[in-house]
């Protein structure tokens, strides 16, 4: 096709017929000849002075800094979240990850937790008994304060959980114990 | 454009030079030239326009030389090519690259574009700043006068 062209170009260019032959033989002689390429060596040289850095990564890094910004902040806000709040979630979350990396601080923390609901239980049972011990000496009364205070103990112990088992077991004990020396001494 | 051109560039200059090393010194210093200047360029016809400031290089090259060496010839070895075979290549190139040596730079640079480039008529005008036509009359010269020297 090339060589077609080339003579159609030259015949165009009023060359002789004959002549157009002979100057096609060169023009292949000359198409054989080898092409070298740029060394790599070059390519690199021309690369390194023609470098122009890209602006794409400083925004991929100001876009990832502004996304962990707003994350913290998240996480952080989320930590004073009330129950209500749609980022108590993340609060529980986070809670949950710091129970798994330091299981001592969970401990530390339900500890303080059962020490609050010791106090809590405590202070309810000494207003309970306030006025048993003002009102009655009578056995009947004292049995029933103490159902009462028994069925309170109940009620607390829903709140409270599995700390407050031991107390409020104790206290019904307690209870019913006086409950029996109650009766032995009613039926002696 | 650089991955476009690059050989192209360095092949027209190595045919003006015949010198590995500088042919490829003076590629380097056409495209470093041209990304300066690449805000005046206007984004046509971008071969023309790096081609030009090749040529420009060359024609400083030789003001400072002031000597155009035409004897030397290109050594082009591929290693992977056989013994004879290399022999026979290389005869052949030393022959037809010393004629075209011998040609004007104007000629020179056609019939690098023109024959061994595989440029059309006119992104060889395109290139070299000439028209089809001139183009033709100066490859028809060039080839009547290669086959002088070679026969």
């Amino acid at each position: 096709m090339k060589k077609f062209w080339l003579k159609q170009e030259l015949l165009q260019s009023r060359v002789k017929p004959g002549e157009v032959d002979g100057l096609m033989v060169i023009a292949d002689q000359l198409g054989r000849v080898e092409q070298p390429k740029l060394s790599r060596a070059a390519h690199q040289r021309i690369e390194a002075a023609t470098h122009r850095p890209s602006k794409a990564p400083r925004i991929a890094a100001w876009s990832a800094a502004g996304a962990f910004a707003t994350i913290t902040l998240v996480v952080i806000s989320a930590q004073f979240a009330p129950e209500s709040s749609p980022l108590y979630a993340i609060k529980r979350g986070t809670d949950d990850i710091r129970a798994f990396f330091a299981p001592q601080a969970k401990t530390a923390q339900t500890n303080s937790k059962k020490e609050l609901e010791n106090i809590d239980l405590q202070s309810s049972k000494q207003i309970e008994s306030a006025p048993k011990s003002i009102k009655s000496p009578e056995p009947e009364k004292s049995s029933d304060t103490s159902n009462n205070s028994a069925h309170g103990t109940q009620g607390s112990k829903k709140n409270s959980g599995k700390s407050s088992d031991q107390d409020t077991s104790h206290h019904t004990k307690k209870s019913h114990r006086s409950w029996w020396w109650d009766s032995r001494d009613s039926r002696h | 454009m650089y991955r476009t051109y690059a050989d192209d560039i360095f092949r027209f200059l190595l045919t003006h030079v015949r010198d590995t090393t500088l042919a490829e010194d003076l590629t380097a210093d056409t495209f470093v030239k041209a990304w300066k200047g690449i805000d005046r360029f206007d984004g046509k016809q971008p071969r023309a326009w790096l081609y030009k400031i090749a040529q420009n290089l060359l024609t400083d090259h030789w003001r400072r030389k002031q000597t155009l060496p035409l004897d030397e010839s290109i050594e082009i070895v591929d290693e992977r090519i056989g013994h004879d075979e290399v022999v026979d290549q290389q005869i052949a190139s030393h022959r037809v690259a010393s004629a075209v040596a011998k040609l004007p730079r104007d000629m020179q640079s056609v019939v690098n574009l023109r024959f061994m480039q595989g440029y059309s008529a006119k992104q060889t005008a395109e290139a070299l700043d000439m028209t089809e036509a001139n183009v033709r009359v100066v490859q028809y010269r060039a080839l009547k006068k290669l086959k002088g020297l070679l026969s």
